[in-house]
């Protein structure tokens, strides 16, 4: 019998006197991945913002039946990490020294001491999360260089270091061609596989892992979703499974045009 | 003067492995220059007579033999190093290197490369508690500190937190410009607040104008001892932040993403930072830019890691100010300047320099 990971119970955010969410709720199992969608201004970046704790909320963020809040900071960034949207850097770090960043909470989680900075995995998981993001060959130049793509896959590969159970991922196809799009949704489902994986050799439910994340497109969220939140004006207008919300009616109802017609009508010029 | 980068293929900026020879060439240089500084002046004094006299001084302070340092000194040139010299040699060394470490800790924390103790009005904010502390004739008993000392680390805290919660109100991701501004008025109103003071208090209007523009001259052993404990205390504590201070220029929200208990690392960090610029300001007075131009220059030489970049501005900034100092001396001998003037002069042309590069590498 599987359990839900990862719980929200009645989340709303407010700025000042305006709600930007109101009262979502959302369970999600060991191995899925939820597709939060809706148009702009939705509030969907938000809501991922209030599961990473980046945003004061109103009711409870449940991991493995924990209230999140509780955590300290350390803690809960070995359980959940987020991708922002955007970046904008100041200073020329090595791309190398950004991504080992994601080290921060295994460095200094307990058994280091007052000065530990020992993190016996760290090198090999640099390495590793470099070549998997192929940023094996930049990795000793300026961040000032890189590209808006390249910049979003570093901060992929400092999330892979950090390696929380649970990613949040705001519209990780931001600034990416369709090459490395493909790569990024297989490096996301083998990264959900291996968590399995683990799950099956150790016999523990302590590592099991779960993706959340933004997607303004349709077509990718429908296919590797398991699940699907659709918002709207803050509010919950459907959430289920891909193939019930992402149906042709919900999303024209909410979307103000016939998206799935429209998306058909597109792929026919390459038949 | 660049040092770890290279333009590699594509046009990109690849930097070099760190020399490791880095650390002691700092350390020999510092040491160069300070026996330039201690044996320069209207008085001149060869180098090696003066390494002599810093030996056996050494050397009688260390076997006890004699009284110590400044007991029975053999000859005026030695008078005129052991008890003027060396010991505002050595302020100037650990004013510099203790700003410098406050500017280059500010500029990663509020990822702001124009951030520094004079620029945030933090300096001016410790001013005005020395300037209290001695016009109202405020002492505070059983302390090594002074009052004004003590006074100026309470004003440099306070006016720190006045600025940067007044800038997250007016904007939230801090930028430069709300920074700077605030910064600014907030020197310009206490700058008004001092004069006050002073024709108040009439009798020490030299004193005052003299130490608010920032001068190293008449300082002595316990001043050096003073700076000495602020700059160890504080730079542990700073310099163990060194991996929070990465994440934060990077940016708060990732600082916090990664782990880091952005609320308390950085009130931790400000306590620390504006307790060694309050003891600095009440013993130079406000000695402007300092932590400006020395982290800049290393940020070129070495880049932004601030592992590297902390030590590193430590030796700029000693450097720096030891012979901003000697001009000072020197320049217009036997008249001297205050060494703030110095420091301005050579500060506000890179500051607009930075500006510039600031706010055209954006959009």
């Amino acid at each position: 019998m599987r359990m839900s990971m990862l719980e929200l119970r009645d989340v709303s955010v407010s700025y000042g006197q305006k709600k930007i969410v109101e009262n979502v709720s959302f369970s999600l199992e060991e191995g899925h991945w939820l597709m939060i969608i809706g148009p702009n201004g939705a509030g969907k970046t938000t809501l991922v913002k209030s599961i990473a704790q980046a945003v004061p909320y109103t009711g409870d963020v449940l991991l493995d039946g924990q209230n999140v809040r509780k955590l300290p900071p350390g803690q809960r960034a070995l359980e959940i990490g987020i991708l922002s949207q955007t970046h904008h850097i100041d200073y020329g770090f090595r791309v190398e020294e950004v991504v080992r960043m994601g080290r921060y909470a295994h460095e200094r989680s307990s058994g280091n001491g007052l000065w530990g900075r020992r993190d016996p995995g760290g090198d090999a998981a640099v390495q590793r999360a470099l070549e998997r993001t192929g940023l094996k060959e930049l990795a000793s130049c300026s961040v000032l260089t890189l590209s808006g793509g390249e910049m979003q896959r570093m901060f992929f590969a400092q999330l892979l270091v950090q390696d929380p159970r649970i990613l949040i991922l705001d519209e990780p196809m931001n600034h990416l061609d369709p090459e490395y799009q493909m790569q990024l949704i297989s490096l996301i489902r083998d990264w959900l596989e291996e968590g399995k994986e683990q799950d099956r050799k150790e016999g523990q439910i302590g590592r099991s892992r779960a993706v959340v994340s933004v997607m303004h497109d349709l077509t990718m969220a429908r296919a590797y979703g398991d699940e699907a939140l659709l918002l709207s004006k803050g509010h919950t207008a459907a959430y289920g499974s891909v193939r019930e919300v992402l149906s042709r009616k919900t999303l024209a109802k909410v979307y103000h045009t016939d998206v799935i017609g429209w998306q058909k009508e597109m792929m026919e010029y390459f038949e | 003067m660049i040092l770890m980068k290279k333009q590699g293929r594509s046009n990109r900026t690849v930097y070099e492995r760190f020399p490791a020879g880095f650390y002691p060439a700092a350390v020999l240089f510092t040491f160069l220059v300070f026996c330039l500084c201690v044996g320069a002046g209207s008085v001149a004094i060869s180098p090696a007579h003066t390494i002599r006299i810093l030996w056996s001084a050494l050397v009688r302070t260390l076997t006890g033999s004699g009284q110590g340092l400044l007991g029975a000194v053999p000859d005026t040139a030695s008078a005129i190093i052991l008890s003027v010299r060396v010991p505002r040699v050595l302020c100037a060394a650990l004013s510099g290197a203790s700003l410098s470490l406050c500017g280059a800790v500010m500029q990663g924390l509020l990822k702001n490369p124009l951030a520094d103790g004079s620029t945030l009005g933090v300096s001016s904010g410790a001013s005005l508690g020395a300037a209290l502390a001695i016009t109202l004739g405020i002492t505070i008993h059983g302390t090594l500190w002074s009052g004004a000392t003590l006074m100026a680390m309470l004003t440099a805290f306070l006016s720190m937190i006045f600025i940067l919660s007044l800038a997250y109100r007016l904007d939230r991701s801090l930028s430069t410009n709300t920074i700077i501004l605030l910064g600014i008025i907030f020197s310009m109103f206490i700058s008004s607040v001092i004069s006050l003071l002073i024709i108040f208090a009439s009798e020490k209007i030299r004193t005052y104008t003299f130490w608010t523009l920032g001068s190293l001259a008449g300082t002595n052993y316990r001043n050096v001892l003073t700076l000495l404990i602020a700059l160890v205390i504080c730079g542990a504590v700073l310099m163990r932040y060194a991996a929070e201070l990465n994440a934060y220029s990077i940016g708060e929200e990732n600082a916090a993403n990664i782990g880091v208990n952005i609320r308390r690392v950085r009130l931790v960090i400000l306590i620390a930072v504006s307790s060694l610029i309050g003891v600095c300001v009440s013993i130079s007075g406000t000695i402007g830019f300092v932590g400006l131009v020395t982290p800049h220059i290393m940020r070129m030489l070495i880049g932004p890691n601030h592992k590297r970049l902390l030590p590193a501005s430590l030796f700029g900034g000693a450097v720096f100010l030891m012979l901003t100092d000697l001009l000072s001396r020197v320049i217009c001998n036997p008249l001297e300047l205050p060494v703030g003037v110095i420091t301005s002069f050579v500060g506000a042309p890179v500051f607009t320099y930075i500006f510039y590069r600031t706010r055209s590498g954006r959009e």
